[in-house]
């Protein structure tokens, strides 16, 4: 090896170690490890115990939860000055199985994560894998049966549906349909946020063409074609889309999550006075939850399960709802009235809830399929 | 008669040290070495070693595990993959070694120290540049809606950033600088009194480059075109950026899919059996670049 190479080498490693955290458990007190066997907040000694255990361990430490993604910035506000606790939020990275690799890979480390807010497939393997911790927040009984994990490891909370996003700035007519993407006048213009085999935005926009060409959640494969076709007569441009690329107009039609849209709409109308128009395609709608979970290595489990119960009380879900995303009590809390009406009326597609939604068991045979012939149907 | 004529120095040989015997250990620059070689265990040897493991790990019929060639065998699924990364880092190799090479030639002709440190120090910042800020400036200039796309209709030849030419401009970005860093001081290093001497011996300019010049070069540019293929291939975030969205399957996109993807077993095997392919061209390259640069070395002591 020359010498350059091992300077190389020496300075990546000790950058490398300069930057790891080297953590360590320095055992847990007894309030401690009592939360981290309740599966409710009655179980643990009530919530006032829980406020005051949380308040005595301080940190919450979470990934990947955006400020502008469902108003978790604001969610996380709420909680700190709530509760006075800390937040530690690592937001360098985000996506569902770098959340599950951290939690693996930092068992017993004092920054591991306490919450996680992942895609349900993953949440459902980190809890064959006995990586979540069971519980239930006091509000569980609004919460329909197939919204909750089949052993109380997670729960979805947040939701939304697949629509398109387009700049009316730069296009004439806005596609309402999947149909209407396949337009000669939308050429390189049709993006999505990422690659369907690795992340839950793109696999459930698949999803939504397959509904749109003929398929059903059983049945991808029409999306698949349909992106094959999209791509071959050059409509899609295969670049990831996000806020950046919409604000150059690099991407000016962007099928996302209507909850992700929604801030860089109002953005965009803030700093450019760009209309950005959000429409649910008429011919493939599909919602999705995510699943919010507890990690049961928590580093501060009575802080995991106090943000629990603010996630799913009625405080927690109108923030969520801030968001743009339906919070999965929405239906409870509009009857109840306790439901933020200027949120709700601002929410893109208010019957969001309604929208079909794959059960694990397709997404799992989605999700082969897919793997399969992604990369093969564009060229 | 010119006195400052110097002789051409000849190729300095470099003695191998013999090993000392005994004490060897409690010497103080081994114990100082001591935490870096700890490091370069726990963060270099160790996973590289693990991800040996997991690729050639394969279930065996009687429910245990023996060691095997599976894993390489699944990799036809993604010979595409490494197709593409063979031809972009091919390509993108040899136009970045043209362009570096023709730039560190003129630089180095001007004979400016200053100029030379100059360059020298830019085209090292340069070469590690990139990641997906370097793909996003390429969005906002080269993109369909770029500011250069425009003004130079790449359009009408039908140039897309988002296709392999795309990711092989991208890349110039990083290579070229790269390869000036490499070869400029190859360029510097041949002496003047070698052109002399072929000039008064009756030699044209081009017989100095036939015979004296390229010659001494040759093994640096070589070398630097090694060095920029292994540095095209390995190249990750910024293609990631540029067309993360699964429709040009690369070595480095592939395994990070079968890192990330949900409900696919075994994608961690097949994803380590790509990093070990990846790790063998890595030490071929390595391995040539030292061979070549030591032949050039020679001449330019």
């Amino acid at each position: 090896m020359s010498i350059r190479t091992s300077t190389l080498l020496g300075t990546l490693t000790i950058t490398a170690v300069a930057v790891t955290a080297c953590g360590g458990d320095a055992g847990e007190s007894d309030t401690s490890a009592a939360w981290r066997e309740a599966t409710s907040a009655e179980d643990g000694g009530g919530m006032d115990q829980l406020i005051e255990d949380a308040q005595a361990e301080g940190t919450f430490t979470a990934m990947g939860l955006y400020d502008d993604w469902a108003n978790y910035g604001g969610l996380l506000e709420a909680f700190s000055e709530k509760y006075d606790i800390e937040i530690v939020n690592d937001t360098s990275t985000g996506s569902s199985q770098d959340l599950i690799n951290a939690v693996v890979n930092r068992q017993g480390q004092a920054d591991s994560l306490d919450y996680l807010d992942t895609g349900v497939s993953f949440a459902h393997d980190a809890d064959e894998d006995g990586l979540l911790a069971e519980y239930a927040p006091a509000t569980i009984d609004d919460i329909d049966e197939e919204f909750i994990g089949e052993n109380g490891t997670w729960i979805n909370h947040l939701g939304g549906t697949i629509a398109i996003g387009c700049d009316t700035s730069r296009i004439e007519e806005c596609p309402t349909s999947f149909a209407d993407l396949l337009d000669d006048a939308y050429r390189g213009q049709v993006a999505i946020p990422g690659d369907p085999t690795t992340g839950e935005s793109g696999f459930m926009i698949v999803h939504a063409a397959a509904l749109a060409n003929g398929g059903s959640l059983d049945d991808i494969e029409p999306g698949i074609e349909f992106f094959s076709e999209l791509d071959e007569i050059g409509n899609f441009i295969p670049v990831e889309a996000g806020a950046g690329t919409i604000e150059t107009g690099e991407t000016p039609i962007v099928l996302e999550w209507d909850y992700n849209l929604q801030p860089i709409a109002e953005d965009l109308a803030e700093d450019a006075d760009i209309e950005l128009e959000i429409n649910t395609p008429s011919d493939g709608e599909v919602s999705s939850f995510y699943a919010a979970s507890l990690n049961d290595d928590a580093p501060h489990p009575a802080v995991a399960r106090l943000f629990f119960e603010f996630l799913f009380s009625d405080e927690g879900q109108n923030l969520l709802l801030e968001g743009a995303v339906s919070p999965v009590r929405l239906d409870a809390m509009i009857e109840s009235g306790t439901v933020d009406q200027d949120a709700l009326d601002e929410l893109p597609n208010s019957d969001g809830i309604t929208a079909p939604m794959p059960t694990l068991e397709q997404r799992q045979a989605n999700q082969a399929v897919i793997n399969e012939q992604w990369s093969g149907a564009i060229q | 008669m010119n006195r400052t004529a110097a002789s051409a120095a000849a190729p300095a040989s470099t003695p191998t040290r013999g090993r000392r015997a005994g004490g060897a250990l409690s010497s103080p620059a081994v114990l100082a070495l001591a935490p870096m070689t700890l490091v370069l265990l726990a963060f270099f040897i160790v996973p590289i070693l693990g991800m040996g493991m997991v690729a050639f790990t394969v279930d065996a019929p009687d429910g245990g595990t023996a060691l095997g060639l599976d894993h390489f065998l699944g990799l036809t699924d993604h010979s595409r993959a490494i197709g593409n990364s063979v031809k972009v880092s091919l390509v993108g190799a040899a136009i970045g070694a043209l362009i570096g090479t023709i730039t560190s030639f003129c630089i180095a002709q001007i004979r400016s120290r200053r100029l030379d440190s100059v360059v020298a120090v830019l085209s090292s910042v340069l070469a590690n540049d990139g990641g997906a800020p370097l793909a996003f400036s390429f969005i906002v200039t080269l993109g369909n809606t770029g500011l250069l796309f425009g003004l130079l209709g790449l359009d009408a030849i039908g140039f897309s950033l988002y296709s392999w030419q795309g990711l092989v401009v991208m890349y110039q970005y990083f290579l070229i600088p790269t390869m000036i860093m490499v070869t400029l001081p190859t360029f510097v290093g041949l002496r003047r009194e070698w052109q002399e001497a072929n000039t008064a011996l009756g030699g044209s300019p081009w017989t100095f480059w036939r015979r004296v010049g390229l010659p001494v070069a040759t093994p640096a540019l070589l070398g630097g075109w090694i060095l920029l293929f292994g540095s095209a291939y390995a190249t990750h975030a910024s293609a990631a950026v540029l067309i993360g969205t699964g429709v040009y399957p690369l070595v480095p996109l592939s395994i990070a899919s079968e890192l990330r993807s949900g409900a696919s077993g075994g994608g961690e095997a097949t994803a380590m059996a790509l990093g070990v392919t990846m790790v063998v061209i890595a030490i071929v390259v390595l391995f040539l670049f030292t061979r070549l640069q030591r032949r050039s070395a020679r001449w330019l002591q």
